[in-house]
């Protein structure tokens, strides 16, 4: 699953964040796909944050440690998918 | 003392080189501050402020908060804090309901509600997160901070809280400058905060707990580190990089840090310099107090309980933490904590009663609501035959007291929900849900979670029967509603159930919520 391309990746993800964040508009995710950072838009909090992780362990199959475990990790697309791609290797 | 105004003018002038508030790693001292405070003290004037105004604040947890909050008080007008969580519909609400003139805030966030606000004259400052002014234009001059000194007396309103009640929109409580200063001086009293702490602060300032920590450091010159809490990792590396010195949060945000997944369980005691940790908002059980006194094993763990109509009301000093399991202590300085049964005597020991408070912090009441406030705020004769009666409020908890005198939390005697630190208006709930299609009964109630203390449950009925209807039902909850208010559990009834008078049998519904029947 994680061996997809990017931008099937980003969709995967953003129906992800559109899941655990319900209030997410179509607006945002169009921003998010454009590159602009997660954090930026108040988007997630520490409730939907624990959510995403899990949702992300889920669907890709891969393990987060502790150490993975900070905001600057999921800031945007571009960023989680990067520590999407590096737990597969 | 005689407002916040002047509390912070005060300080400013004792602290004016050392930090005031760091944030995104970044430190803004006093004197900084005082410089941001007194160019939007200075527009808000050109722009028509007046003493007795409201200003409405939104955007997230930042600076600019402090900034706004200090330069409507040195206009004699009071400040009102938007919760980022809040709904537009909800913001509205508040902003008509306070009558505000002003409303400052982020870009970001003024953007998401300014279509709500076009049937209203409030005039809108955009601050960027660090308190400067962005397209409202700066008035940097001559002007000087304290060239005019704030007016307000300690009984005039310094703030206005909005809370859930039991019913309907959410009210805002007025509170006076003399609640603010009291939460101040009162709780650095028994803290022992000093101007050598520097504390983290990640609730918003719309909560009085988060407010008073704000308060206290500026009364104290102490140093405040604003966070907003995603994950616990960046908090601790915060924490550790300002060496933080005390902390303040509510019960469903600890479990954060026992989660082996998102931290290592060391990982708070690299925080060396953590002296005290504050806890309220909720219960606290053994395995919540155990986990928490062994993860900051360096700080005293202090319990703290208070209602947003008379601030702080009790606090458990650490030393009995684990030895009054399930107290939230004895009353603060300078209050009394009654506990009154349904014949209004006050309750013996082990009996239960409703928690009354005396004293202190107490507030105006709620706005535009005088049947409200004749309800929670009773008057009794304290002083004597014939004098005048002392203002007393209710708080609608239910607790006991030990031979010792210590409180115990048992629960609500009304309705209304506690879940992560918010009060849910069951009513609200149900409003939302009735104004889906096809939904003719709603009722909303609480169900124990150790974690959240209480999650929403709501029952509907005749929901046209359509399963594919489900999912848009739910939907319409999750755009509707706060994210703190959305039920966690929906069950669905082709006839609501009733008791034999024709009232919802909610002994029924939390039966059923709790798969018994």
């Amino acid at each position: 699953m994680i061996k997809k391309n990017s931008s099937e990746l980003e969709q995967q993800i953003c129906k992800i964040l559109k899941k655990v964040s319900p209030q997410i508009t179509d607006g945002n995710l169009e921003q998010i796909l454009n590159g602009k950072s997660i954090t930026d838009l108040k988007i997630i909090d520490s409730l939907n944050f624990v959510a995403l992780l899990c949702e992300l362990e889920t669907v890709f199959g891969v393990t987060l440690t502790p150490e993975d475990v900070s905001i600057k990790n999921f800031e945007t697309l571009e960023k989680i998918i990067k520590i999407l791609r590096a737990k597969i290797q | 003392m005689k407002n916040i105004g002047e509390l912070f003018l005060s300080s400013i002038k004792a602290h004016n080189r050392k930090t005031a508030v760091i944030y995104k790693s970044q430190k803004i001292s006093y004197r900084q501050l005082a410089q941001k405070v007194a160019e939007l003290a200075t527009s808000l004037r050109a722009a028509g402020i007046r003493r007795g105004d409201v200003v409405g604040v939104y955007g997230v947890h930042s600076p600019m908060h402090v900034v706004a909050i200090f330069a409507a008080a040195l206009n004699d007008a009071a400040f009102q804090i938007l919760h980022v969580a809040s709904l537009p519909e909800g913001i509205k609400h508040q902003i008509a309901d306070s009558g505000a003139r002003f409303l400052i805030g982020e870009k970001f966030w003024i953007q998401k509600i300014e279509g709500t606000l076009r049937d209203r004259s409030v005039k809108i400052v955009e601050l960027d997160e660090w308190g400067g002014l962005g397209s409202f234009r700066a008035r940097r001059g001559r002007k000087r901070l304290g060239s005019k000194a704030p007016m307000n007396i300690p009984a005039d309103v310094a703030n206005i809280i909005y809370t859930s009640g039991s019913t309907g929109l959410a009210k805002g409580v007025v509170i006076p400058h003399r609640t603010l200063l009291d939460g101040a001086r009162i709780v650095s009293g028994y803290l022992n905060i000093t101007k050598k702490d520097v504390i983290l602060s990640i609730l918003p300032f719309s909560f009085d707990y988060g407010l008073n920590q704000l308060m206290t450091v500026i009364s104290q010159g102490a140093t405040i580190v604003m966070h907003n809490f995603v994950a616990p990792n960046d908090l601790i590396r915060v924490a550790r990089q300002a060496k933080v010195t005390g902390l303040a949060a509510v019960p469903s945000f600890w479990p954060n840090f026992f989660n082996p997944k998102l931290t290592h369980p060391k990982a708070g005691q690299s925080i060396r310099s953590l002296r005290y940790i504050t806890t309220a908002g909720g219960p606290h059980g053994k395995k919540l107090l155990l986990a928490l006194t062994k993860f900051f094993p360096q700080a005293k763990v202090i319990i703290m309980y208070g209602l947003t109509e008379s601030f702080r009301s009790t606090y458990l000093p650490a030393e009995l933490v684990l030895k009054k399991i399930g107290s939230i202590g004895k009353a603060v300085p300078e209050v009394e904590i009654l506990i009154r049964n349904e014949d209004g005597e006050e309750c013996r020991a082990g009996e239960r009663g409703e928690l009354l408070h005396r004293g202190a912090f107490i507030t105006h009441g709620y706005l535009n609501n005088p049947e409200l406030n004749r309800e929670k705020f009773i008057e009794m004769e304290t002083a004597g035959p014939g004098t005048l009666k002392e203002r007393v409020v209710r708080s609608g908890d239910l607790v006991s007291r030990d031979k010792e005198g210590f409180i115990y939390f048992h629960g609500r005697i009304d309705s209304q929900i506690k879940s992560y630190g918010f009060r849910i208006s069951p009513t609200e709930v149900e409003q939302v849900a009735l104004s889906f299609r096809g939904v003719s009964h709603a009722a909303a109630f609480g169900m124990p979670d150790p974690l959240a203390g209480q999650r929403v449950c709501l029952a509907v009925s005749r929901f046209d029967g359509e399963e594919k209807k489900t999912d848009e039902f739910r939907e319409h909850l999750r755009k509707k509603l706060p994210n703190y208010s959305v039920p966690a559990k929906i069950l669905f009834f082709k006839k609501m159930p009733t008791t034999s008078s024709g009232k919802i049998n909610y002994p029924h519904l939390k039966a059923k919520a709790d798969g018994k029947n």
